[in-house]
């Protein structure tokens, strides 16, 4: 075909009009080239755009060969040619050395650090923690990518690596890798997840200290006990039906937690394994030798998950009163978001900023549904000593109902919204141990007839693994550079210009003139 | 295998080595001469003096407006922007190594001696080295300066360390010089040849920034992204082997382009 095609006259002007132009073609192949490069950065989802410039180049380039093709050949074969080959051959293949040789090197951490604080080394507790480790670690870190944070994080990571060959990290962009980070539940820059056989750690921006507490955290061996109060006619783990919790039970079983039941009346005392106890919505009050029990067990800084039910329920109003909250009579009832129109349900969308409410901050997008929700407030008065951080509250149109006979409106007396759905209280007990309680105004949002509904699962499952989460301490001391201050005098100013911009410069350039001089004569 | 005697020869392992030591050293001598004598060429001329004038004028002025900030720790800018006065001045200071001799002939007298083209390459290249180790020398004054001024209580650790570091830095750079001057006898091709390449391995990743795939690749070429870490007081061995990994392509290149004159 090519021999009938080349007697054509347009054949032969395009053959010459290639021939006349192969190095105006050649450059414009090279501009594509890079261009598709940029495309590809650019636009890495649509392979059409930089495919295509690509397409065009290696066409262009495609005809040039076929019509320089007797050239080509003639050039190649000279000796000249075979030398330009051989060099070209050659180069190459250093080149591909030298790739490798820094691709290896780059793979290692073998660094040398000057600075008096050692500010590029791991502490000796950190190296010590990383020597013993037995598990995979996968570390995930995400940060914006223009943030100095990145890099940051990225060479803390790989000293770490260089120290365990356990651990693996990627330090991504979530905004660059949205489905990562949809897998690891993250919505914003300054998370790094821990990851070691199921166990998961999130860690909200910190440094060496933060991060090697939580490869302590996911690689011990510890599964934390979780014991359900029972007796007073409290939802049970063990029930299968609509209003118990075996679906909870089952889900934390899957993350690594050991749950029992817990008759304290007969005991007498909470075990000593016991790292949260739950009192999920008791009917009947507890007795005074209970209440008793839990106290010196929550003096000791125990952890306590306590769901309130509204009356009848007993409202635990002495504990309250110590962690700053009080309660009424009566049910929450929130007019917004109340798509089923029950007086008795309430869509909880405003989540405040807490380590519980971490994996939903999407504001506004996601919601837990509770139903029956006693009425919590703040006292104007927090005892000193105790924090409390509201989870997850109702909207300001919300009202506490006192009567649930007649119509449901808001009377007079009836306080207005936003009540606190749950809340952690903190209590210091001494400088290292904290009492930790999690106060949640409704013990049904966890039932197996509601824990599939939204995120009732997920925020139930958090608030346990924040009550069990132990408080991993290790010292180590930051590394803050001691600002070492310059004070010149006036005289040390006065020196530092005429050295620098004078003295100097024009010793060198004197030298120069010497040396021109001494060469003319 | 009856009468099968391995034979030592008591001498061979001597035989073997000491040829390949002297065979160093000779070369090492003759790239030592070559050398000398382009520093000696380098520093005879005005160009030497001049830029290491401006280079040291440079660094004073920006000592002077970052001391103004009281912080011995702030220092690290001046080594950051110290790198890239290196990219300006350097062109002008290689673009003569090979290019000089080619304009004046004497390239040829050089590479029909008996010289190999890389002691001739290497020689060139130690000229360049021998300017930037005195231009840094003349700017150790900032570290004694910082120490006195704060009493002793500045950490001059990442000092040394960004001294090093532009060592480092510049070794890729002076070859790239040595090599666009093997290319061309026009001086000013030369430091412009020189300038581009620099600039595009400066600014490679910036359009990239923190991008994954391929803008790692770009940002792992890219020069000046790995010199902070040493001013920063790390010394990473990595950082050196990329950097001597470029000097050596560099020197590589440049030698072929002097071989080439034989064959071309």
């Amino acid at each position: 075909m090519g021999n009938r095609l080349r007697g054509l006259p347009i054949t032969k002007t395009l053959r010459r009009l290639i021939h006349e132009n192969a190095l105006p073609i050649l450059m414009t192949i090279a501009v594509l080239s890079i261009g598709a490069l940029t495309l590809r950065l650019a636009y890495p989802a649509t392979p059409l755009y930089w495919g295509s410039v690509l397409g065009v180049a290696g066409l262009l380039l495609l005809a040039l060969i076929a019509v320089e093709f007797r050239e080509l050949l003639t050039f190649l074969i000279s000796q000249k040619g075979q030398m330009g080959t051989s060099v070209l051959v050659s180069t190459l293949l250093l080149i591909g050395i030298l790739v490798l040789i820094v691709y290896v090197a780059d793979r290692r951490e073998i660094s040398w650090d000057w600075t008096k604080i050692k500010r590029h080394s791991l502490s000796p507790q950190t190296i010590n923690v990383l020597k013993n480790l037995k598990k995979e670690v996968k570390v995930y870190a995400f940060y914006d990518a223009q943030s100095p944070e990145f890099p940051r994080v990225q060479d803390l990571l790989r000293r770490y690596r260089s120290h365990s060959a356990k651990i693996s990290f990627q330090v991504v962009d979530p905004d660059r890798e949205p489905l990562l980070a949809r897998e690891k539940e993250v919505t914003g820059s300054g998370i790094t997840i821990f990851e070691a056989n199921g166990k998961k750690e999130r860690v909200s921006f910190g440094g060496e200290k933060e991060f090697t507490g939580a490869i302590i955290k996911v690689t011990s061996d510890k599964k934390p006990n979780v014991y359900f109060l029972v007796g007073h006619g409290e939802k049970s783990p063990e029930d299968f039906g609509a209003t118990g919790i075996s679906n909870l039970k089952t889900g934390l079983e899957r993350q690594n937690y050991i749950i029992k039941t817990l008759k304290l009346m007969t005991e007498g005392k909470i075990p000593a394994d016991c790292d949260v106890l739950v009192i999920a919505g008791a009917q009947q009050s507890l007795l005074p030798q209970e209440k008793k029990v839990i106290d010196e067990y929550l003096k000791k800084g125990g952890k306590l998950l306590l769901m309130l039910e509204p009356d009848p329920a007993p409202s635990f109003s002495d504990w309250l009163d110590q962690w700053g909250l009080q309660t009424n009579p009566g049910i929450v009832v929130e007019p917004e978001n109340n798509i089923i129109a029950d007086a008795a349900a309430v869509f909880a969308l405003s989540f405040r900023f807490h380590d519980i409410t971490r994996p939903f901050q999407k504001a506004q997008q996601e919601a837990v549904l509770f139903v029956t929700a006693r009425p919590l407030k703040r006292k104007s008065q927090v005892p000193s000593g105790v924090t409390v951080s509201e989870l997850i509250e109702s909207s300001a149109n919300s009202w506490r109902e006192g009567e649930l006979k007649g119509a449901v409106r808001k009377d007079q007396g009836e306080e207005g919204g936003p009540f606190i759905l749950a809340c952690a209280v903190e209590k210091t007990i001494s400088d290292k141990k904290k009492q930790r309680t999690v106060v949640i105004a409704d013990s049904d949002f966890f039932t197996n007839g509601l824990i599939a509904n939204l995120r009732n699962g997920a925020f139930a499952a958090s608030c346990i693994h924040w009550l069990a989460g132990e408080d991993v301490l290790i010292e180590i001391p930051p590394k803050e550079d001691l600002p070492s201050r310059m004070f010149l005098s006036r005289h040390q100013q006065v020196f530092t210009v005429v050295w620098s911009l004078i003295a100097l410069p024009l010793a060198i350039l004197m030298t120069g003139f010497i040396v021109w001089w001494n060469r003319r004569g | 295998m009856k009468g099968a005697v391995t034979v030592l020869h008591p001498g061979r392992a001597l035989i073997l080595i000491r040829p390949l030591w002297t065979r160093i050293y000779e070369w090492l001598t003759v790239t030592a001469l070559i050398a000398r004598r382009e520093i000696r060429s380098l520093f005879s001329s005005w160009i030497a003096y001049v830029t290491l004038t401006f280079f040291a004028f440079l660094i004073g002025l920006m000592f002077i407006s970052i001391l103004q900030l009281g912080e011995a720790g702030q220092m690290r800018v001046l080594y950051w922007n110290t790198a890239i006065i290196l990219i300006f001045v350097l062109p002008i200071v290689t673009m003569r190594l090979l290019a000089e001799e080619r304009r004046l002939g004497t390239l040829e007298l050089l590479l029909t001696s008996p010289v190999t083209d890389w002691q001739v390459v290497v020689g060139k290249f130690s000229a360049g080295f021998f300017w930037l180790l005195t231009g840094l020398a003349l700017s150790l004054y900032v570290p004694y300066l910082i120490n006195r001024f704060s009493g002793g209580t500045a950490d001059l650790g990442p000092y040394w360390t960004a001294y090093i570091g532009l060592a480092f830095f510049a070794a890729p750079l002076i070859a790239i010089g040595v090599f666009w001057s093997s290319v061309t006898d026009n001086q000013i091709i030369a430091a412009m040849g020189t300038f581009g390449t620099y600039l595009l391995l400066y600014i490679i990743n910036w359009p990239t920034e923190g991008a994954a795939g391929w803008a790692e690749i770009f940002r792992k070429i890219s020069l000046y992204y790995r010199f902070q870490d040493f001013t920063a007081g790390l010394i990473k061995f990595q950082d050196i082997v990329y950097y001597l990994c470029w000097t050596f392509l560099a020197l590589y290149l440049s030698v072929q382009v002097l071989a080439s004159r034989r064959w071309r």
